[in-house]
């Protein structure tokens, strides 16, 4: 596994936390959430993860 | 004993071997691959020494050393005599096993005790643990591998393996690598395994720490190090109950402000 992927399967474990502290859900249905997000949004779940944590890579208090 | 002729890649003769009974080796090996082959009943390397000890004609004894990280460790043996004239070889550093783990060699003694390329270990297992002869060579394992290993063979009689007993160990010595690297990169796959299954769970804690507190993932992880550090638990356990829970629970250790 290259470390591009690991890299890739992080943001979407990050995305799913995030999902799960917002929505108060579990981590199933958090992961459900983001999927069907990619699926209305035409994205692939990934890019869907990266707009998730976006708030959350520059500055702590920006968003 | 019959021997055969030994080629190199060229075809030219560069020894012989003895000729072993094709029915024993097969048989041999096939024990090796049931007994030795991983399951949930015991480690292999010990199932290995005492197929060893069974196999190999004029053995009485036998262990496997392993060299890692410069220390050496016995950790398969049939009987303590063999762990015993394992530890004076470690002591000594060097002695027929050790050398053979070192030198990638193989190695036979005669009478133990007589033998001058170790004559204080030889007297000294013989005195003391009734070691008399010895037949030692290393374990090729997979490359990559951080561990050299060594098969040890002793017997308590004097030049008790002869080429039929070392034709047989060679045999036996290179299928049992064979089969234990194969444990090995089995135990590398599923240390991966739960590596990446840790490394999941600490993804999905981070991202709970980032929205709870407005922290950025390198914050988020570092909130999770400190807590794993002050509470001594591993860095997962404390994710996977910030996964379960919600809930990141920090406690002071006494004397910190």
């Amino acid at each position: 596994m290259t470390s591009q992927k690991l890299e890739d399967i992080s943001v979407l474990d990050q995305a799913t936390g995030v999902v799960m502290a917002a929505q108060a859900v579990d981590e199933a249905r958090a992961r459900e959430i983001i999927a069907a997000a990619a699926r209305q949004a035409g994205q692939d779940e990934l890019s869907v993860a990266l707009e998730v944590i976006r708030p959350f890579l520059g500055d702590p208090h920006a968003s | 004993m019959e021997r055969s002729k030994a080629l190199d890649r060229d075809g030219q003769v560069i020894g012989t071997v003895p000729q072993l009974d094709l029915h024993d080796v097969a048989e041999a090996m096939r024990s090796l691959s049931i007994e030795v082959a991983p399951d949930e009943s015991g480690s292999p390397l010990q199932r290995l020494v005492s197929v060893a000890a069974e196999r190999v004609p004029g053995t009485r004894w036998a262990s496997v050393s392993h060299l890692r990280a410069g220390r050496f460790t016995t950790p398969a043996s049939t009987d303590e005599a063999a762990t015993r004239a394992d530890a004076l070889q470690y002591e000594f550093g060097s002695g027929p096993c050790v050398d053979a783990a070192l030198d990638d060699s193989v190695y036979v003694t005669g009478d133990a005790a007589a033998d001058d390329r170790w004559p204080t270990w030889g007297q000294r297992v013989a005195s003391e643990v009734g070691v008399r002869s010895v037949f030692a060579q290393r374990l090729h394992l997979l490359d990559g591998s951080e561990l050299i290993a060594s098969l040890n063979i002793y017997s308590d009689q004097g030049s008790a393996f002869d080429e039929q007993a070392v034709g047989m160990g060679l045999v036996l010595a290179t299928h049992a690598a064979s089969i234990l690297s194969g444990t090995i990169a089995k135990d590398r796959a599923t240390n991966l395994e739960r590596a990446l299954d840790s490394n999941r769970e600490i993804g999905v804690a981070m991202g709970i720490l980032m929205h709870q507190h407005r922290l950025t993932r390198d914050q988020a992880f570092d909130l999770l190090r400190v807590a794993s550090q002050d509470t001594n638990r591993k860095l997962a356990d404390v994710a996977e109950d910030v996964a379960d829970t919600g809930v990141l629970t920090i406690r002071r250790r006494a004397g910190t402000t």
